[in-house]
């Protein structure tokens, strides 16, 4: 199974994202913030993370991003911006940040399931 | 003496001249007497005139008392006419003065011909030294004399541009300017109008800002009602327990979104000078403050709520729904701006003819320009994305609702330590207390603006 790492501070987004890619596939984690973010991106190593933008506390999604590329343990790990940021100048900072993609709340959950999966799939193609 | 000879020689000369010109100055009065007569009779005339001399005289002086009245009045109608062009004058020099923006005035060789006060204090510059003196030398802000050369050189009719004067307090400015023609229609110089636009231009980018925030805002709602809803559309692998779920946070989250935009139509309408209607009916405090604690008993777990409200309050005559808004807004500040959980007291108090109500928080708390900030419209103390969520609309409104009921709204705050915001409303009169309910007033719809 493969983990992904969900991190939005509104717990009914996390639910919202946990029920659209509940399976047999996947392994769900939750964070609520930038820093529990890394944190259970440091110990579980989630081959991939749903990463929201704004989230009150000390780090954003943005800043989070940047910490867990730079990190050896971390770096590996697929990156979704899941954000409510839409205009185009916030999508340039997240992909500029080391996210792979960048999808836009309010989202279709089976947008997000094929999203998640062409993202996975070439991850396994990479490491293949 | 050769002397003396000279002299009387030089004295007959003269009074020779004299009376060749008096002879010819009688000649000329006798013509002036006669306008009919033609030039072809003028030299019959000057012969005949030495024979009465006083008549011609006699018929200037006479001719001069004729004319006198009209020269006289042609005199003080120039006078008149002096008088009221220098009024003007003083007029215009006196809206020239007054007007709040600054006005400069440069001639075809880009020198200053006028200053008003406001442009000397905006530019930093003393009339007495710059009228006159080249741009170069007059104008210490180097892209604005750039500006205005440039405006006479293009010949455009007129110009707008935005420029900065840096200093202490750097002002953000709006010039307008326009080519002078004088009355042959020939360029004669520019006059150029600055307005101060700093506050303009914050208020645009705080309401820039807003927009940005309350697209962001009203995303997060509809992310839950898009979401939850496509899932029980198109999945059967959904439990009853679930579905109610997730139908009662769509349900919620569809409430959320009716009071963001109740927020921003508010605004739009108090932004528009429209105001908004007050239903003012006889409501019981304890029941209003209860109400609006309720709804955040359940979602607030981190934070414990406590009231104190006084017994026997008397009931106010108010919008119970604006003040629910109200209390939403405030509590629900408290919640956000304390992330480390604590003590929100709601604390009521009668005084005088009013009830006080405080809610006091434990959590971050503001600077003292923050708290200064708090009720501006737009203003959010942190924009960043690590703030909590919200518009920056809400004390706004509650500022305006607070205010239409004839209340204060007010702010104490400390950073680090934690927030009290506190507002009045009156009770009812003693009079509308004692009266029957069958004789109660019936709701009073009141236009605030």
């Amino acid at each position: 199974m493969k983990k992904i790492l969900v991190v939005d501070d509104q717990p009914k987004v996390r639910e919202l994202v946990e029920v659209t890619l509940r399976g047999d596939n996947y392994l769900i984690l939750q964070a609520e913030s930038g820093e529990k973010a890394i944190e259970i991106a440091r110990a579980e190593r989630p081959e991939l993370i749903i990463m929201d933008v704004m989230m009150p506390g000390g780090i954003d999604g943005i800043e989070a991003t940047r910490i867990l590329r730079a990190d050896p343990a971390t770096k590996h790990a697929k990156v979704i911006m899941l954000t409510a940021k839409g205009q185009p100048i916030d999508r340039d900072l997240g992909l500029e940040a080391g996210a792979d993609d960048y999808f836009v709340k309010p989202f279709s959950p089976l947008d997000l399931i094929r999203k998640v999966e062409d993202v996975l799939e070439l991850e396994g193609s990479v490491r293949t | 003496m050769p002397d003396e000879d000279r002299t009387r020689e030089d004295l007959i000369c003269e009074l020779r001249m004299l009376r060749a010109e008096i002879a010819c100055l009688r000649g000329r009065l006798e013509e002036i007497d006669r306008p009919g007569d033609d030039r072809a009779d003028m030299s019959r005339r000057s012969s005949e005139s030495s024979a009465d001399a006083g008549r011609p005289y006699r018929a200037q002086l006479e001719h001069r008392d004729r004319i006198e009245p009209s020269v006289r009045s042609g005199a003080d109608d120039l006078n008149s006419a002096l008088c009221a062009a220098r009024a003007a004058l003083d007029w215009l020099n006196g809206i020239v003065k007054s007007v709040a923006d600054g006005l400069i005035v440069t001639d075809t060789s880009n020198r200053m011909v006028l200053i008003n006060p406001a442009a000397e204090r905006l530019l930093h510059a003393d009339s007495c030294a710059v009228l006159g003196k080249p741009l170069d030398v007059a104008i210490e802000d180097e892209p604005l004399r750039e500006r205005l050369k440039a405006a006479l050189e293009r010949k455009e009719p007129s110009d707008q541009f935005i420029f900065e004067l840096p200093g202490e307090d750097p002002r953000i400015m709006q010039a307008r300017t326009s080519l002078i023609h004088d009355a042959a229609g020939k360029e004669a110089g520019v006059v150029t109008i600055m307005t101060d636009v700093t506050e303009e231009r914050a208020i645009d980018r705080m309401k820039t800002q807003f927009l940005a925030r309350a697209a962001h805002q009203l995303r997060t709602p509809l992310t839950s009602i898009r979401g939850f809803s496509e899932i029980l559309v198109t999945r059967d692998d959904i439990g009853e327990d679930e579905r109610k779920k997730f139908l009662f946070h769509i349900n919620k989250e569809a409430e959320t979104l009716a009071s963001m935009l109740r927020d921003i139509l508010d605004v739009s309408r108090l932004e528009s000078g429209l105001g908004y209607s007050l239903r003012r009916t006889r409501c019981d405090a304890s029941g209003i403050v209860r109400r609006a604690v309720d709804s955040f008993r359940d979602s607030c777990k981190k934070h414990r709520i406590q009231v104190s409200m006084p017994d026997q309050l008397p009931q106010l005559l108010v919008d119970g729904g604006r003040i629910e808004q109200v209390l939403d807004n405030i509590i629900g500040n408290a919640i956000k701006y304390s992330p480390e959980g604590g003590n929100v007291r709601v604390i009521g108090r009668v005084v005088g003819d009013f009830l006080e109500v405080s809610v006091e928080d434990e959590g971050i708390g503001m600077t003292e320009d923050q708290a200064k900030r708090f009720f501006e419209k737009f203003y959010k103390a942190d924009v960043s994305n690590t703030a909590p969520a919200g518009t920056g609309l809400g004390t706004t409104i509650v500022k305006h609702i607070v205010e239409a009921h004839g209340g204060r709204v007010w702010v104490d705050s400390v950073r680090g330590k934690g927030t009290a915001v506190r507002f009045t409303l009156p009770l009812a009169s003693p009079k509308a207390e004692k009266r029957p309910s069958s004789q109660r007033p019936a709701p009073s719809r009141g236009r605030v603006t």
